[in-house]
């Protein structure tokens, strides 16, 4: 069994997001990078399938610049078996459409796999569609926004919060998924996972090397900052609150 | 120019969002088509409503079943509202149709169509240059309501018998339907750590929202941070922020709550903001509107009571 989980790089969740002077990006100076939220709960699902059954593959991929390989590095200390980095600067303005036929053509050179895992959304760019474009390429069964899944022989368990409640679903692998919060904490590499990370491999990909054309569809133009919103007016007594809802907000 | 709507229901009902990508899609088209799955109820908004009738409403089946009609009709535009289904329907149908989707679109202002990045930290505009199937997810919330028209609806029933063995629901745990979604709500009431304890949460914030409802008349739900979800108080679906929901209500209540970027992502775009916090120097007082500075042990039943006498 062979598993692939992608996951983006992107800024530190805690960082204040500027522009820069031209409006055409975000200030990237200073800023720290990590795995994205929904990559790391799509890693704890994965290896959660690796402490109950050992023999199963655990592949990582993202895209991103050369260091990059510093977030792979975590990956394989968690337990990850191998990585994979499509080496590119600008990543971060490629189309979901680009940056999924980027994935298909790395899945087409080193699958297949068993189940893939994406983020639910990428959350530097918040899009979505990447899951989906791959099961549609790929003819793939996919389930998007799923909380947590395990392993049930030719079958997984997949289980998920829907706008109308929980839902418990069986689909046949292979699977490609995109994963959103799981009821349970992330693991953090020991001691003994770092230093078996420095042994496994980390491959690094020339973006030309998957002969995707690179042109997007969607071009993104300028930024801006949401409005500021006014200072707040701190209110001495439930009254005034009160007064507020009444005569201002007028509910 | 011909496109489609899709017309997501929830419970047998159209969802309202539906009805916003409707009256965003009337910028682009002018002969527009419905879709929607086991209901006809949208009969009254578009002259032709296709009717998908299926047992099993996948995704993956909607989009197939959108995508013939897609080449049938030369559609060039499909309109959806942003949720959690409808995306999950058309990405599938952008790479079944090598289409282009954009989603969580807020505006569309001289040529470019307007989206949050950066989780909502960011605004951007995007042009899109695509000569193939374009498809398009209407944030909810971000456009008014499109209003009924009166027409002679031609309806096209298209009745599909999909066995599967592929995918099986095993159970669904339906939530107490009474129950208001943070992304429905005109009213939050959110509550953080501050409360100290999930008895004190539920208890404090659950009465304010039975008086708030039963005064104003409007939809109130009850919101969480993600510090008291992790701490089992409360189901995930209830967490606002960039691990949960993002909402924009008019009144968005913060008990409680420090205010981390983390939780101002999914809020900021609340009408009104009033947090209550014992700390004046709580990051929440940045995007708060109306701020007290105080004890929620003391604030909430006191406005409880208060409520209770006036409005
Ligand atoms: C990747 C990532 C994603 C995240 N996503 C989310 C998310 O989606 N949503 C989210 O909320 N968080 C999220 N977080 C967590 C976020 O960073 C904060 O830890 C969290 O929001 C804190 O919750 P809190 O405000 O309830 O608790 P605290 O930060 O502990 O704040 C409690 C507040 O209550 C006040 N208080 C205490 N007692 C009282 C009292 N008696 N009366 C009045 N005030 C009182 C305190 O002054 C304090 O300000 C995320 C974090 C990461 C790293
Ligand atoms: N150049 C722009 N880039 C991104 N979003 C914009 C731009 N101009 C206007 N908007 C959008 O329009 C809304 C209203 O803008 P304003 O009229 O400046 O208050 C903002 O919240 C954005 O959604």
């Amino acid at each position: 069994m062979r598993i692939l989980n992608i996951f983006k790089r992107v800024p530190d969740t805690y960082a204040e997001i500027n522009l820069n002077s031209d409006f055409s990006d975000i200030n990237k100076d200073g800023l720290s990078y990590v795995i994205d939220p929904y990559g790391e709960y799509g890693m704890e699902t994965a290896l959660r399938m690796k402490d109950n059954n050992s023999s199963i593959e655990l592949n990582v991929l993202t895209i991103g610049p050369e260091n990059s390989t510093e977030l792979l590095r975590n990956a394989l200390a968690l337990g990850f078996d191998n990585s994979y980095l499509i080496k590119y600067d600008n990543y971060d303005k490629l189309s979901p459409l680009v940056l999924s036929k980027l994935y298909l053509s790395f899945i087409q050179k080193f699958g297949p796999f068993d189940i893939i895992f994406v983020p639910k959304v990428d959350i530097d760019t918040n899009f979505s569609s990447i899951c989906g474009y791959l099961a549609g390429f790929l003819n793939m069964n996919f389930l998007t926004n799923i909380s947590s899944a395990y392993l049930d022989g030719e079958f997984i368990i997949i289980e998920r919060e829907t706008d109308i409640g929980k839902e418990k679903i069986r689909m046949r692998l292979p699977v490609i998924l995109s994963h959103d919060k799981a009821p349970y904490e992330i693991r953090l590499a020991n001691l003994k996972g770092i230093m078996a990370s420095k042994k496994k491999p980390i491959h690094i990909i020339n973006i030309d090397e998957l002969n995707v054309s690179l042109e997007n569809h969607i071009k993104r133009g300028k930024l801006k900052l949401p409005p500021q919103r006014a200072s707040v007016k701190f209110l001495s007594s439930v009254d005034e609150l009160i007064k507020v809802l009444k005569e201002e907000i007028k509910i | 120019m011909k496109c489609i709507v899709y017309f997501e229901t929830l419970l047998g009902e159209i969802r309202e969002f539906s009805l916003s990508a409707l009256e965003f899609s009337k910028l682009f088209c002018d002969e527009i088509y419905g879709f929607i799955v086991n209901s006809d109820k949208a009969k009254n908004y578009v002259k032709k409503l296709y009717v998908l009738e299926t047992k099993n409403e996948f995704s993956r089946t909607i989009a197939q079943e959108i995508y013939k009609i897609v080449k049938s009709e030369d559609i060039k535009y499909i309109f959806f509202a942003s949720t959690n289904k409808g995306k999950e329907i058309f990405s599938f149908l952008a790479g079944i149709s090598n289409g282009l989707i954009l989603e969580d679109v807020e505006g569309y202002e001289n040529g470019y169509f307007i989206k949050a990045i950066y989780s909502n930290k960011v605004y951007a505009q995007y042009q899109v240059e695509f000569n193939g199937l374009k498809i398009i997810g209407v944030k909810p919330k971000s456009y008014k309501l499109a209003e009924p028209i009166n027409s002679n609806t031609e309806i096209v029933e298209i009745k599909l018998d999909n066995a599967n063995n592929e995918f099986e629901i095993l159970e669904i745990k339906q939530k107490d339907n009474k129950e208001v979604d943070v992304t429905e709500a005109d009213i939050v009431v959110s509550g953080g750590r501050g409360l100290s304890s999930a008895e004190n949460y539920h208890k404090l914030l659950r009465e304010l929202i039975e008086v708030l409802k039963e005064k104003t008349g409007l939809k109130v739900a009850l919101g969480a941070s993600q510090a008291v979800v992790d701490a089992g108080w409360i189901d995930h679906s209830h967490q606002v922020g960039q691990t949960g929901k993002t909402v924009s209500p008019l009144i968005y209540f913060a008990f409680g709550i420090s205010g981390a970027t983390q939780h101002i992502a999914g809020m900021r775009t609340s009408k009104y903001i009033i947090a209550v916090n014992k700390d004046e120097e709580a990051p929440i007082f940045k995007v708060a509107d109306y701020g007290i500075v105080g004890d929620v042990n003391k604030i909430i039943p006191e406005l409880i009571e208060k409520l209770k006498k006036v409005l």
